[in-house]
């Protein structure tokens, strides 16, 4: 009688366990669902009040005829363009449907803070900025228009961010994507986004997008060519075999060329451009296991090699420590100018001293003998506009880059407050404060920031 | 192993509490320093800062030298009658604090603690970008690792991408190794090297913004983009 029930029951048992089970995942499941659509809904609400806000400021800025005014209303677009940018980029619709979208977000905000610094400086607005940021207005609104629409689809119901992102509507841009907030994007993205190239000083300046001047001139060589110039610049009687390596299509074209040393294992990838035939970079995978050889001792390799490889005239600037390695930047000194873009790094293993790592390409995009012009301001004159908080303890000429790429002649200022270190910058014909670089100094070096 | 890595956890706290306690003890001894005022013909780096303000704000046009002249007494008279303080041309508390900065002592910093090689966060820099590293060319040759992680420090730096390392690697869809969670895995030693290289400027993409596996891509529009180079499965494109 007994054994007619036990299998039911058990089964019965056990239906209602994998019941629960599963209600309890399913539950768990929408949790997150939820979680995540919330997450989503966040990002999307703020960016559309950042918008809106951002179009009002830009309106307002039109009308600000007070200098004070239109810098307090420049940074908080900035800010907001800025916090706009972050809360696109955590939209799960994938880069492809935001490229544009998000260009405009961080140009806004650059271009906005850059033109604070310009206030700063007391300097007015030119026509032609005017004129940017009244296009810049219109995009606005155009995108808010857009948004606008998606807000009312999205609080009318039935669309849902998790459903993208489930649809895996990931690399495509897709038109004929049912979903409305897709569809949205897709047009926001297509026809929505159009103002003017914006040139100015800052990272995202439309300049150092397009920049592709590479200066490395001279003959055309081929890979066997290649191989002999990398072979011949790891030291050829190290080499224990030489192979053809990918090569690049791109600002600089070159050979790569894999190299393997005598009793190491790794192997060293050398890239060699295709005109002129100079190496642009070296990077091993070499294992450093133990440091036997003092950091003066690797420094002093390192300019060997460069005197070597007919590098003339570098000068050490800042080197870091990592595991058994240093990396020693080195950049060009024209007379007493220190050139800092014209830099080449030197990467030594601390074991047996070889280098291990070199990167010129910064090297051979900027390098060049310059004109440099006598400054208005001697450096006498420029000491005394370092803050008298700053105990200098050095002091220089130098080149260094702007944001954007360009470059500019400044004066150097080495000092120390309060037990820390700074370098700071002065404009060598306006005495302004370009630049202010924190050292920070450990066992393994000094690191600016 | 898991032991050690307690171990060394727990001394870096102890040691940083440490210091906190010594660094709230340590007082700073000079801090009743003489008030000092600037009045015609005072010389030093306070005249240089008033005239440096002066000069920012327009009142003051003549150079800075450092030396209380004429000129100064002008622009510090005038600085006075625009801001409603008493018109007499020295630069006592009042005036100083209406300019913003302070007559004694070293200015405003004296609490100002120097910093214990703290300043960024690169450390996690690193660790991030390594396991990405690790996630997404596991197998790849070290190149081709140092190459993932050069892209993303591409990303980072082009208008069409966010900002930050942790908003390019997190952003929605980008990695396939952050959706699918093995982002997630410790990174080998391979992947840190890599991700330190890359940080230090090393890019063998020379500027690559995109990679794919043309055996796994299945949007048509990468295969539009310019390719860079290819290393191991990876097609680096701008």
């Amino acid at each position: 009688m007994i054994t007619r029930w036990i299998l039911p029951v058990i089964l019965a048992i056990a239906l209602i366990a994998v019941g629960l089970w599963g209600y309890n995942q399913y539950q768990q499941n929408m949790e997150y669902r939820n979680y995540m659509e919330n997450l989503y809904q966040k990002s999307f609400y703020e960016l559309v009040g950042q918008v809106g806000d951002i179009e009002t400021k830009l309106s307002k800025l039109m009308v600000s005829g007070d200098q004070a005014q239109s810098m307090i209303i420049l940074s908080d677009v900035w800010r907001q363009a800025d916090a706009a940018q972050i809360n696109l980029g955590q939209l799960p619709l994938g880069h492809l449907a935001l490229v544009r979208t998000s260009k405009f977000m961080n140009q806004l905000a650059d271009y906005c803070y850059y033109l604070t610094k310009k206030t700063g400086q007391a300097q007015t607005l030119s026509v032609e900025e005017m004129k940017n940021i009244g296009e810049l207005y219109n995009n606005c609104t155009k995108l808010n228009g857009e948004l606008k629409v998606l807000v009312d689809s999205i609080n009318s119901g039935g669309v849902r961010w998790g459903e993208i992102r489930q649809a895996k509507v990931k690399a495509e841009l897709n038109e004929d994507s049912e979903n409305v907030i897709v569809k949205q994007f897709t047009k926001i993205e297509r026809t929505g986004i159009d103002y003017p190239t914006l040139i100015y000083d800052g990272p995202f300046s439309e300049t150092l997008q397009q920049r592709r001047d590479i200066r490395i001139k001279g003959e055309a060589i081929d890979q066997k060519q290649a191989q002999e110039i990398a072979a011949s610049f790891v030291g050829k009687e190290k080499v224990a075999e030489v192979k053809n390596g990918p090569q690049t299509t791109a600002d600089i074209e070159t050979w790569g060329v894999y190299i393997r040393k005598k009793d190491e294992e790794g192997s060293i990838f050398v890239s060699v451009s295709k005109r002129g035939g100079k190496v642009v970079n070296m990077i091993s995978d070499e294992t450093v296991k133990d440091s036997k050889i003092s950091l003066d001792e690797a420094q002093r390799n390192a300019e060997k090699f460069l005197e070597e490889k007919g590098f003339k005239s570098m000068v050490p600037t800042y080197s870091q420590r990592f595991d058994g390695t240093l990396v020693i930047n080195y950049v060009y000194k024209q007379d007493d100018v220190i050139v800092y873009p014209d830099l080449i790094k030197v990467k030594v293993s601390l074991e047996d001293g070889d280098i291990i790592g070199f990167d010129a390409r910064n090297y051979y995009i900027a390098h060049r003998e310059r004109d440099i012009e006598q400054p208005r301001l001697s450096i006498s004159e420029a000491r005394k506009l370092v803050s008298p908080n700053l105990k200098i303890n050095s002091e220089a000429i130098a080149i260094i880059p702007t944001e954007s790429g360009h470059e500019k002649l400044c004066y150097e200022f080495k000092g120390e407050y309060g037990g820390d270190n700074f370098i700071v910058y002065l404009d060598a014909n306006s005495g302004k404060e370009v630049n202010i670089l924190k050292i920070i100094i450990d066992e393994n070096g000094s690191l600016t920031v | 192993m898991k032991h050690k890595g307690m171990l060394s956890v727990i001394t870096v706290v102890l040691t940083l509490i440490i210091c906190g306690i010594m660094l709230a003890d340590y007082r700073f001894d000079d801090n009743q320093a003489v008030e000092t005022i600037l009045y015609w013909g005072t010389t030093g780096g306070k005249v240089s800062e008033v005239q440096s303000k002066l000069r920012q704000w327009g009142y003051y046009d003549g150079p800075i030298d450092g030396i209380y002249g004429a000129k100064t007494f002008e622009a510090v008279k005038l600085f006075q009658r625009k801001n409603g303080l008493k018109v007499d041309g020295v630069v006592g508390p009042q005036t100083a604090a209406a300019m913003g900065i302070t007559l004694s002592g070293t200015g405003s910093g004296q609490n100002y603690q120097p910093s214990r090689g703290g300043g960024t966060a690169s450390g996690g820099d690193v660790y991030l970008l390594a396991r990405a590293v690790h996630g997404e060319a596991r197998g790849e040759p070290y190149i081709g690792k140092v190459a993932v992680a050069a892209v993303i420090l591409n990303r980072v730096k082009h208008p069409s991408f966010p900002n930050t390392i942790a908003g390019v690697i997190y952003q929605p869809g980008a990695f396939t190794a952050v959706s699918d969670g093995q982002i997630n895995l410790a990174p080998d030693e391979e992947s840190l090297r890599a991700a330190r290289d890359a940080l230090n400027g090393w890019d063998p993409t020379y500027g690559a913004l995109y990679y794919y596996n043309p055996a796994k891509a299945t949007s048509s529009w990468i295969w539009s983009r310019p390719v860079h180079i290819v290393i191991g499965k990876h097609r680096f494109a701008k």
